[in-house]
């Protein structure tokens, strides 16, 4: 498999929804190619930037405003 | 969060008087969408709001051959793309708002994670397509299957893995053009654990 075909798998490999088979050649493509490895570092890094997000509180109980919503 | 869905799938479950159950159930999820949309605490908390009114309103139009937080999160997408409007003058960087949980930590740490955070969102919202922020939202901040996404957004499967790997070229291709990269270079120091190599 070529560096461009690998790239464009990443985010179905960073998914693991892509077949074993093709699994398997990225991650022995990656050990062997510096520029793919290090595109991937990248591309992971990216992605757990979003990921690292953190989950905000609800500045409310909107269920006791449903019910009041419900009772007009 | 699966033993909520459980509790609240399938249309029987859903009536007038259960509904404010449903919302206390969902609503910390609706929420969090709405949050990670918006990027702001208040036009969040109108979106939470119009979704539950909206479902209200609407739960006949719920069939239940989907999970009811599908079929909210749907609502939350498609009020949010309804309602927005293009505002893409440059935002000063404000810390003030930014939600960190941990703050024992020392002064400087919580700097760079609130940093951290503004940088996460500022980027979602002011330097990617609505259609790759959203698909990023579904996916990385809401775990989306990609059926699940495929369905909300009337898209194809695979127009969900193509619209997922440009939007996360995009957003990476930003970090780095942005100088962003050096904020998260050493990023794994910065958030404890979340890189994954």
């Amino acid at each position: 498999m070529k560096c461009g075909r690998v790239q464009s798998l990443f985010s179905l490999y960073y998914d693991q929804e892509i077949s074993q088979e093709d699994e398997k050649i990225i991650a022995s493509h990656l050990v062997q190619c510096d520029l793919c490895e290090r595109e991937w570092r990248k591309f992971t890094s990216a992605v757990c930037v979003i990921k690292a997000a953190k989950e905000v509180d609800p500045p409310r109980d909107y269920s006791e405003w449903v019910k009041e919503y419900q009772k007009e | 969060m699966e033993a909520e869905e459980k509790k609240t799938a399938g249309r029987d479950n859903l009536s007038t008087e259960s509904w404010p159950e449903i919302v206390r159930d969902h609503q910390r999820y609706i929420y969090n969408l709405a949050y990670n949309l918006c990027h702001n605490r208040d036009e969040a908390d109108d979106l939470a709001q119009e979704v539950f009114l909206k479902a209200f309103e609407n739960l006949e139009g719920f069939r239940g051959d989907a999970k009811l937080r599908t079929w909210l999160s749907r609502i939350t997408i498609n009020t949010y793309l309804a309602k927005r409007r293009k505002k893409l003058k440059h935002e000063s960087i404000n810390l003030g708002y930014v939600s960190v949980p941990d703050w024992n930590e020392n002064p400087e740490r919580l700097a760079i994670k609130r940093e951290l955070q503004w940088c996460i969102h500022h980027t979602l919202r002011l330097h990617l397509s609505k259609r790759h922020q959203v698909i990023l939202v579904l996916r990385d901040l809401n775990g989306f299957s990609y059926e699940e996404i495929a369905s909300m957004l009337n898209i194809s499967l695979s127009a969900v893995k193509s619209r997922l790997h440009r939007a996360r070229l995009a957003y990476r291709n930003h970090l780095i053009r942005s100088g962003c990269a050096g904020l998260v270079k050493d990023y794994s120091c910065y958030c404890e654990g979340v890189t994954e190599t």
